[in-house]
């Protein structure tokens, strides 16, 4: 569907820019407005890459999740192992759909890794010394 | 909108809201109020700079004013009731702090709880040690912003009241670590398992507790009034509570706030322990600094994340979050307590 996403991403910075550079602009408005624009360009920057590093960052998480379950003190349920059984989907191509798919997974693995930490199952050095290492990479990569 | 670019509407409402307080808190003294203008410093207030002229027996008093509004949102929420006892208390010693002068506590007047006290003279900046003054200067000021937050430390919390004010910690870095685990559990509307994971290194390694003292909770060269060569005013007593004096060395030297704190090559962060240690006669242990450096980035990792829940639910216009490198610092910091390199 035309525009798409990213075309009316920059339409709205194009107006922006000519609202927040017109005279009419108070210098308050101004800034309010260039912040807008500044919002907007980092998510434009980050949109090609928000795919390609929530895959590789769930896969990151999935495999510390796995090494933790195998360890001690990390209790599981039924919902926890279903989600990190399950594989992620193909890409469909639909650029909303395919982030949506991969955020929603992130979110879940993320909150899972933060119960098993607070449950415990995270206390032994070379537990902590790995899940230290996974989150660094998920902060260093990110393209935001 | 940038602070200090108020509209007209919104300084004559101050203007009318400032009016409607003086009847009721100086009646039959004819209050009146001037020079209202929006200023720049301070992140999580509003600060409205004024002068009020009114009359006290057969004199009329002019008193220069500035009156602190609590946001809708920001980063943090705290107590104005318990910051205008803590500045009342110091009115007796001698900590440059401001003079509290009314409070409007539940915000009946000004749509948001607010302090009025005597305005100071002097500037703040940020970073004013690595600004344009010459470097001997520079110097100078960082030793007295050291003395600064030893003489805050030195305060005799029972003689001035203190005591009756704030909360006397048993164990302080255990209290504050559960104080702001609080504030994140309330706040975060997804999880950090990276502040999780600190969060268990910190409870791992927490210091002995320490003798409570006064602690500013957010001293930096932005809280502090400098006039010409001379700090005037120590501001922003919003976080102050009773503590451990490591607390605020370990914000002050933490490595995301050195550029206000170090200069490269003339300050070093031994240079101010050493200064500090000097000045107040105590001595700071080094894994306790560690761990109060941790919880700095810790405690402003959180204030991040309450700042993303107030500019989500549009109580705030600044897209704060939990930053790449706050969290980034707070790992490293946390893993480093463990003995881990690299």
């Amino acid at each position: 569907m035309r525009p798409n996403s990213r075309e009316e991403m920059a339409l709205l910075v194009r107006e922006l820019e000519e609202v927040a550079g017109s005279d009419e602009a108070s210098e308050g408005i101004s800034g309010d407005l260039r912040q807008c624009i500044r919002t907007f360009r980092r998510i434009e920057r980050s949109l090609e890459q928000m795919v390609p590093y929530l895959r590789a960052d769930n896969e990151r998480l999935a495999g510390l999740l796995n090494q933790l379950r195998s360890g001690e003190g990390a209790t599981f349920d039924a919902d926890d192992l279903a989600l990190l059984e399950s594989m992620p989907p193909p890409l469909t191509g639909n650029w909303q759909e395919d982030v949506t798919e991969a955020n929603t997974r992130n979110e879940s693995l993320r909150d899972l890794l933060g119960r098993i930490i607070r449950a415990g199952g995270c206390s032994s050095r070379e537990a902590r010394a790995d899940s230290r290492g996974v989150l660094m990479e998920s902060i260093r990569s990110r393209p935001w | 909108m940038s602070p200090g670019a108020v509209p007209g509407a919104a300084r004559d409402q101050m203007g009318e809201r400032l009016a409607r307080f003086f009847a009721d808190r100086l009646p039959g003294s004819a209050p009146v109020v001037t020079g209202i203008r929006r200023l720049s410093a301070g992140r999580s207030r509003q600060n409205w700079a004024f002068d009020l002229t009114y009359r006290s027996g057969r004199e009329v008093v002019t008193e220069s004013l500035i009156l602190r509004r609590d946001p809708k949102g920001g980063l943090v929420e705290t107590d104005r009731q318990t910051e205008f006892a803590v500045l009342s208390c110091l009115e007796a010693t001698k900590v440059p702090a401001p003079v509290a002068r009314w409070i409007d506590v539940d915000g009946t007047w000004f749509g948001s709880p607010s302090l009025i006290m005597r305005r100071e003279p002097g500037d703040c900046d940020y970073y004013i040690l690595n600004g344009d003054r010459p470097l001997p200067e520079r110097v100078a000021l960082a030793r007295a912003f050291c003395d600064l937050v030893g003489d805050v430390h030195r305060v005799d919390v029972e003689s001035c009241g203190l005591v009756d004010v704030l909360a006397v910690p048993v164990d302080p870095a255990r209290d504050q670590l559960d104080y702001w685990e609080s504030v994140l559990r309330e706040d975060q509307l997804e999880a950090y398992p990276e502040i999780d994971l600190a969060l268990a290194w910190l409870r791992d390694s927490l210091p002995p507790p320490a003798a409570p003292v006064l602690v500013h909770g957010d001293f930096k060269p932005g809280n502090i009034l400098v006039e010409g060569p001379d700090v005037s005013a120590l501001l922003d007593w919003e976080l102050a509570h009773l503590g451990d004096p490591a607390e605020d060395l370990g914000w002050v030297t933490q490595p995301l706030r050195t550029r206000e704190h170090l200069i490269d090559g003339h300050w070093s962060q031994s240079d101010l322990l050493e200064h500090y240690e000097r000045h107040t006669g105590t001595s700071v242990a080094p894994d306790s600094l560690r761990w109060w450096n941790v919880f700095a980035a810790l405690r402003t990792a959180v204030m991040q994340v309450s700042g993303l829940r107030s500019y989500l639910e549009g109580r705030s216009s600044e897209p704060y979050r939990p930053t790449s490198s706050v969290l980034g610092t707070l790992l490293e910091g946390a893993w480093q307590l463990e003995g881990g390199t690299g």
